[in-house]
């Protein structure tokens, strides 16, 4: 390998005199080109950073790593982590189950009649371009500022995240599949259960996991806005009383909740549909 | 009075992107039935939410009355209490601020993405920071925002008064420069692969580049822990940062110019219709939130009034603009990629 290397670059000339310079210092580095060493070594240089500006910093406008670790087993030992996250998943599930129901069922209709999909299309698109957060105090004026309230949020922020991905996913596969189905003549029910279904499984899934992800800001808004009691709530309490340690750990939740919704979904979606589509947001 | 408002809307919502006359004859009759079916909806929708709204208009509003309040807070030379500044004023408050974050957003994201795109030693390091912010509701940085930038509605630059919110902008990069960096990154990387493939072909790959990005690497770190641990200002910090960047990028101009730039151009303009959206939610959050001059606070205002008519005026008038602001973006992704296959 080295002597291929080498005879490339006397044949291309310009890179001779750098590589050649640099030979032993590239040998060195190789030992660093393990990607576990670097993710360990950056891992280690944030933590430092983090913790030299948060020692030399106001405690009132940030927080070291030492502080928001001590904060986070703090917030779980009293349970206030648990409280807030315990609503705000109930809300998010609920919200998501409702919202994948009808998401499902209406991409499902809306994909195959293409009538019904012009006509709803507009009010539909219209909605989901409205920025949610200007429809948050009107829903707060219909339905108050709780459960109901904030379930709503969510579902206007994930609903057309699963209806949009598997209109689109069932419109494509009608194309493809449907057309050689025809040919071999299947019964109707047939084709839903064997063909339509199964080729859009990845489109669900993918709908699914925008719409936890979407959902997700929903609800961290719905606390900041509606009843202050999940994690948004958490947030937007301790950063009103400049409580930074307690912030940022509760920040880290979010981070971690939403990391694992994605990762844990994108196994999913690797499990049942190994062919996978490309996501488009 | 009900006709009109109906008419009105119509043609804003739907009307604005294609043009009739353009289609081919025979497409036409079928372009009509679509036309027909889109508008049918509208109207049904509009229809219902008339009649649902007069028997009990504070709660429900109507179609008509959102309409007379969006045109009476259109041409209102006062909309706020305490707050001068016609509601124009107010609008350009808020979209001045997102472009402001827009080109912040704009220079980390692309700093970021070009880095991680084409080096390997960022690329490993940072992806799974970038992925996991990516994934993650930024609106919850929100809060914090306000205790490190204030809530003055405008600030000193340079000795230039900006006049707008520095803690919006704040919120805007926040939420938006992920989105750059991620569909920067994602297309240098591609391009990276594509060339890598190319020179193993012509047999020229080289260790050249190596050494560069491990000092560029070694510099940033120390940019970062020496502004962490007050060695550095925050601005020599930046410069340090920025003079490494410009380093490896004078090292490598004829990659970054010939290839990564213009063939990033269209993931970038990707990025922007993403990033647009978001900074819309952004900006109106962060105005909301604590009541910054700009349509968040309209908002909050008409709630606190249980201005229900006001309110979905100002939802409309999001809708408008945002759907605006996409066509905007739209037409320049359209323009930039058009050479690039349709799958990203």
């Amino acid at each position: 390998m080295a002597a291929v290397d080498t005879l490339t670059h006397q044949e291309s000339g310009p890179t001779l005199p750098a590589s050649g310079m640099n030979r032993p210092l590239t040998g060195i580095l190789n030992l660093f080109q393990s990607s576990w060493v670097i993710r360990l070594l950056t891992l280690a240089v944030i933590l430092t950073g983090w913790e030299v500006f948060g020692r030399r910093t106001n405690t009132v406008t940030f927080a070291s790593a030492t502080r928001t670790w001590n904060a986070l087993w703090e917030l779980t030992f009293s349970g206030d982590l648990w409280k807030a996250w315990r609503s705000d998943l109930a809300i998010m599930f609920t919200a998501l189950a409702i919202s994948a129901v009808a998401g499902v069922v209406l991409g499902f209709v809306m994909g195959r009649f293409r009538s019904i999909d012009n006509t709803v299309e507009p009010v539909f698109v219209g909605v989901f371009m409205t920025p949610k957060i200007a429809l948050l105090p009107i829903i707060a004026l219909w339905l108050g500022y709780q459960f109901n309230a904030k379930v709503l949020v969510v579902i206007l922020f994930s609903f057309f995240e699963v209806f949009f991905t598997v209109r689109d996913g069932i419109k494509v596969t009608n194309a493809e599949y449907v057309d050689v189905a025809r040919a071999y003549s299947i019964p109707e029910a047939m084709m839903l259960t064997k063909i339509v279904a199964p080729a859009s499984a990845p489109y669900i899934i993918t709908g699914l996991r925008l719409g936890l992800l979407h959902g997700m800001v929903g609800v961290v808004l719905a606390g900041f806005f509606l009843e202050s009691n999940g994690i948004g709530g958490l947030i937007s309490h301790h950063t009103s009383e400049f409580r930074m340690h307690t912030t940022f750990a509760s920040m880290l939740t979010v981070m971690a909740v939403g990391v694992a919704i994605n990762l844990s979904l994108r196994l999913l979606e690797r499990r049942v549909t190994p062919w996978s589509i490309k996501e488009s947001t | 009075m009900e006709h009109q408002g109906i008419d009105v809307t119509t043609e804003t919502s739907i009307d604005t992107e294609t043009s009739p006359s353009d289609g081919k004859a025979r497409f036409s009759f079928r372009m009509n039935r679509i036309r027909v079916l889109q508008l049918t909806g509208i109207v049904v929708f509009l229809g219902l939410w008339e009649l649902l709204g007069a028997r009990k208009p504070e709660w429900y509003s109507q179609p008509s009355l959102t309409l007379s309040e969006l045109w009476r807070l259109l041409g209102a030379e006062k909309v706020l209490p305490y707050i001068e500044g016609s509601f124009p004023v107010l609008v350009m408050k808020s979209l001045g601020a997102l472009l402001v974050g827009i080109v912040l957003s704009f220079i980390v994201g692309i700093t970021l993405g070009f880095l991680i795109g084409r080096y390997r030693v960022f690329r490993v390091a940072l992806d799974p920071y970038l992925a996991a912010i990516y994934s993650v509701p930024r609106v919850a940085f929100v809060p914090i925002m306000v205790v490190w930038f204030g809530i003055g509605d405008k600030f000193l630059a340079g000795g230039i008064e900006i006049p707008f919110s520095k803690f919006v902008i704040a919120s805007v990069v926040v939420a938006c420069s992920v989105l750059i960096a991620f569909s920067t990154s994602a297309g240098v990387h591609e391009l990276m692969k594509e060339y890598n493939e190319i020179s193993y072909a012509f047999n020229l790959r080289s260790s050249r580049g190596k050494v560069e990005e491990w000092t560029g690497a070694v510099l940033l770190i120390i940019a970062f822990l020496a502004t962490a641990a007050g060695w550095l200002t925050l601005v020599q910090g930046l410069i340090l940062l920025f003079a490494t960047v410009g380093l490896l990028v004078v090292r490598d101009r004829h990659m970054f110019l010939k290839i990564l730039l213009p063939g990033a151009v269209p993931f970038l303009a990707t990025g922007l219709r993403i990033a647009v959206q978001r900074a819309l939610i952004a900006v109106i959050v962060a105005e909301f939130l604590i009541g910054v001059p700009g349509l968040g606070f309209v908002i909050r205002d008409a709630r606190a009034a249980y201005n229900t008519d006001r309110l979905f005026a100002m939802a409309l008038l999001l809708m408008v603009l945002g759907g605006i602001l996409i066509a905007i973006t739209k037409a320049v992704e359209s323009r930039l990629s058009s050479w690039r296959p349709k799958a990203f």
